[in-house]
């Protein structure tokens, strides 16, 4: 256990480190930062007090060991743009909001989002994968496969404005967009929540079979047990261990769809802030950005993983 | 663990009669129980014999009310348990019997056991389900159990998962579980078949104890005729879905009447356990789906003549309790 | 208990392999796949053919026929404009003609050019392992950490959006998927006794690659590609929408609904209509490869083809 755990975490390091060099490198090919900071009708000398501000005078390598540095430490330096109209030549590069806090105040937005998504998500596909499950072949088998495919084909942001469509314009039931109370969650949390729906209920269908065929099932019905009880107290349990090694992937799901849904719905996440800083070649915010959702998934990865020990017994020992 | 009798009619605890079984499938029906009747007596053991596929173990999990329908459709004239009539009892009161008054344990113990709950909550589990006990005291009762089948240190390993347990050892979980609640039948299909010989004797050394100490009867399926003959005082001989020979075990090991039971008997090495040529029956069985309208061993019986492919033989008794279901078997015996 | 009906699944079904006409009366007596099919060979029609199928030339502006609902009659005799036009008064239902055309070859290079690459390191890393295998299958973790939009994202904002930009990145971020289903098969393939067998008899790695391995993974990589075409055309829709993807003059599916956007209240249609499109494309997608997976798969296959 301990031993796999400290293998699991070095892993998620070894891909963490890799994305931010992805993200460095990436970084100096779109062209100098300077130039991108100040804008194409700079003045040359104003670029290069700004390189010599920003330590683009350095050698490249040195540059990657202080990004490195930085990144560890929270500092992916300042905003080229974020909050102001008009970059201000002569502070630029050395006085702006510091990009980091700016994404982790729209941390929580971003998690109450996903979490929402994925409750709903989950506790529908459970049941649909359940019923599903316990009359194979049926029409109810067939409708909520033919439900599960529709989830999963769904164009989440598309359904966005759907939803919008009909329960803000026609009905007037929510909001259209925005942060505030529930009623402003539940549009998109709904929205988000479609895609997984499909395919998870679909995971839970054939676990749920996998294990209703198996001949301890025989035994416990031998026993005289409720059904009710074989399926849910025992069935469930164990068909929860190979879902759960895809609810990882599913949270991944999530959160890139958080991305589109949170642009529709101006959703003040860290979602739509990528998009924003992506659309304003924000770099130092593109770079924090990036590395918040990727932290954020890598350790979605190492819970789920380190659950799915705890769920099977089997494992724990072996 | 005593109990009160409670059967009446010559102590006849279980009847079967005219049980018919059959499975939907897209390649056709599947006609895999035909007209099977047997009795169990008070206490007794019955040796249900057969090869794999002969409907052996159909006919149990007909009788425990736990076959798989769809694709499974069964009807029968008569089932009775005791003085309850198992056609007409509701789901509810299949389920109060099953486990409680009738029991069964399974081929492979390994795979009969949930993977995920410890060996201790899946034997006090039928208490508390039966019986509605209370945690500890299904945990209690579960370790008195598995001491009762000799599971060593049980105290220790009533937490442990099944997969921490060999062979043997979970199938005396099984043993653990199907006789908690002290039930007047046992139906044991083929419970030592997935394990070593030495294992073996153990589990039916346990199984006779707890014959004798309840008089609960059993009901053991089985292709090992040497072990039914070693373990049963009756027998019933299937093929292909249909009892061919029946009566006192006894005198089906001494003088088997029907060519498939001749077969197997001529296929066991010898008492002494002395080299002889085996002579396995030789042709496989007939597949379930387009049986012949006469009898269906008739492509591999040596004796086999015109009248048998076109009339079923009917089953007719030969001397005392031995029944057999061949047109010739009064002209038999084993060569 | 099971037994039983073993004897006839291996009678009757799994043990031959059932030419294209089984496949077709299976597909006959299953009508909401039919329909898919149906409805993907229209439209790979349209798209194939579109300046003939499209009724109207999907880039002439009318700025008198801005914003019409579907229906509308067009500004000459007996011109109707099915699907209404967009806010330029171009005909929509061309305009989905032609913008579907782009959708779905993202769709289908994307997988084409992921479906290669990644079936080839798949084979290279499950039939020789070692190293190479190692490494592939790091890179391939690697990437499933990540989300997938993410990295699309990002590598765009890199090298800059565009059409084959877009395929680029989009094989780029999906070729895992195709390596992991490789490896996996391979890697169980090749203890088989007909692979052992030929081995022992001398035949070349290619050979052995070529002709025992790789036939006997293709149906399940077929349904796989299916399923990305599907997952790619959503991805497109989703980059495209934020401004990532497909750039103007150029159209596509997602691009029509960013465009969209702004008359979501005043002209329904405009957003509707292509987001109704890439959901029944994706939607027939699935549910053939759904259709294909169970056919193909020979535990299930008996009970389509029996």
């Amino acid at each position: 256990m301990s031993r796999f755990f400290i293998r699991r975490v070095w892993h998620s390091f070894v891909v963490l480190f890799v994305v931010l060099t992805f993200v460095f490198i990436a970084g100096r090919m779109i062209g100098d930062p300077a130039i991108l900071l100040l804008g194409p009708e700079a003045s040359p000398a104003d670029i290069l007090r700004v390189r010599g501000q920003m330590g683009l005078e350095a050698p490249l390598w040195d540059q990657y060991v202080r990004f490195m540095m930085g990144a560890v430490q929270g500092d992916f330096g300042t905003t080229f743009r974020y909050g102001f109209a008009v970059p201000d030549v002569a502070t630029a590069g050395s006085t702006g909001t510091p990009v980091l806090p700016l994404v982790l105040e729209r941390l929580p937005a971003t998690y109450l989002l996903a979490v929402t998504a994925m409750a709903i998500a989950g506790s529908i596909a459970l049941v649909l994968g359940c019923l599903a499950a316990m009359y194979p072949r049926s029409v109810l088998d067939r409708a909520i496969n033919v439900i599960s495919l529709a989830g999963v084909s769904t164009v989440d942001f598309w359904l966005g404005f759907m939803l919008i469509l009909l329960f803000s314009v026609q009905l007037g039931w929510f909001p259209t967009s925005g942060f505030g109370g529930i009623s402003f969650l539940v549009l998109p949390a709904m929205t988000l929540a479609v895609r997984p729906i499909g395919r998870v209920s679909q995971l839970v269908r054939s676990a749920m079979l996998d294990e209703l065929s198996k001949p301890y099932i025989d035994a416990l019905r031998a026993k005289g047990f409720p059904e009710r009880r074989i399926v849910f107290r025992h069935a469930l349990k164990n068909a929860s261990i190979p879902v759960a090694t895809m609810v990882g992937e599913e949270l991944l799901q999530i959160v890139q769809g958080a991305i589109v849904v949170e642009v529709v719905f101006a959703w003040p996440g860290v979602g739509s802030l990528l998009v924003t800083a992506l659309s304003t070649r924000d770099l130092p915010l593109v770079e924090a950005t990036v590395f918040i959702l990727a932290l954020t998934a890598i350790t979605i990865n190492l819970i789920v993983d380190l659950v799915y020990t705890r769920l099977d017994p089997r494992v724990r020992f072996g | 663990m005593t109990r009160e009798p409670q059967a009446q009619g010559e102590g006849r605890v279980l009847e079967v009669a005219d049980l018919w079984v059959e499975f939907a499938t897209p390649g056709g029906t599947v006609y895999a129980v035909n007209g099977v009747g047997f009795d169990l007596r008070r206490g007794e053991t019955l040796a249900i014999l057969g090869e794999s596929g002969c409907g052996k173990s159909v006919t149990a999990l007909a009788v425990m009310g736990i076959l798989r329908a769809p694709p499974a459709r069964f009807r029968a004239r008569t089932m009775r348990l005791g003085e309850v009539d198992l056609l007409r009892a509701s789901p509810a009161e299949m389920r109060s019997i099953r486990g409680a008054r009738i029991a069964m344990i399974f081929q492979d113990p390994f795979m009969s056991l949930n993977p995920t709950k410890t060996v201790g909550q899946q034997i006090g589990e039928v208490f508390r389900v039966h019986r509605g006990v209370s945690q500890a005291e299904a945990r209690r009762l579960a370790i008195g159990l598995m001491e009762r089948v000799r599971i060593p240190s049980a105290k220790r390993r009533v937490d442990d998962y099944p997969h921490q347990f060999s062979g043997g050892m979970s199938q005396r979980i099984m043993v653990a579980s199907a006789i908690a609640l002290g039930p007047e039948i046992l139906l044991a299909d083929e419970p030592t078949t997935a394990l070593d010989v030495t294992v073996q004797a153990q589990i039916m050394d346990i199984l006779a104890e707890l014959r004798r100490e309840s008089g609960m009867a059993v009901v053991l399926i089985t292709h090992d005729l040497r072990l039914a003959a070693e373990t049963a005082e009756r027998a019933a001989v299937m093929y292909a879905g249909r009892i061919v020979e029946t009566g006192p075990m006894a005198d089906i090991y001494a003088r088997p009447r029907h060519p498939y039971t001749i077969g197997l008997l001529r296929s066991l090495p010898d008492d002494e356990g002395q080299r002889r040529r085996l002579h396995p029956i030789a042709g496989t069985p007939p597949v379930l789906s387009q049986l012949p309208a006469g009898c269906a061993f008739v492509p591999r019986c040596q004796w086999a003549q015109a009248r048998c492919s076109r009339e079923l033989p009917p089953m007719r008794p030969v001397a005392g309790e031995q029944a057999c279901a061949c047109h010739f078997a009064s002209e038999l015996t084993l060569a | 208990m099971m037994t039983a009906i073993d004897h006839t699944t291996t009678d009757d079904g799994a043990g031959q392999s059932p030419g294209l006409w089984r496949y077709l009366r299976a597909l006959a007596r299953d009508p909401v796949t039919l329909l898919a099919v149906v409805f993907l060979i229209v439209l790979a029609i349209s798209a194939l053919g579109a300046e003939l199928v499209a009724p109207h030339d999907p880039t002439r502006l009318s700025l008198a026929m801005r914003n019409k609902p579907p229906l509308s009659p067009g500004l000459l005799e007996g011109v109707t404009h099915y699907l209404g036009t967009d806010e330029l008064g171009r005909d929509l239902l061309s305009r989905l003609i032609f913008g579907g055309r782009v959708s779905i070859a993202v769709g289908l290079i994307g997988a084409l050019f992921a479906g290669v690459f990644g079936t080839t390191l798949g084979l290279i890393a499950g039939y020789y392992r070692g190293r190479t295998d190692d490494a592939v299958m790091r890179a391939v973790d690697a990437m499933a950490a990540l989300p997938t939009l993410l990295i699309a994202l990002f590598f765009l904002f890199v090298v800059g959006a565009g059409f084959w930009n877009l395929v680029i990145v989009l094989a780029f971020v999906r070729w895992r998927v195709f390596a992991r289903l490789t490896r996996g098969m391979v890697l169980s393939l090749r203890e088989q006794p007909y692979v052992l067998a030929a081995k022992a008899i001398g035949a070349s790695d290619t050979r052995i690659i070529f002709r025992h391995v790789l036939p006997n993974i293709l149906s399940p990589l077929m349904v796989l590609f299916t399923l990305e075409v599907a997952v790619l055309i959503l991805a497109e829709a989703a980059l495209s929408f934020l401004g990532f993807g497909i750039q103007p003059p150029d159209s596509s599916w997602g691009l029509m609904i960013a465009r969209g956007r702004e008359y979501l209240t005043s002209a329904w249609w405009l957003v509707t209509l292509p987001g109704l499109a890439i959901f029944l494309t994706t939607l027939g997608l699935n549910l053939v490869a759904a259709w294909a997976r169970a056919i193909t798969d020979p535990v299930q296959r008996w009970r389509w083809l029996a």
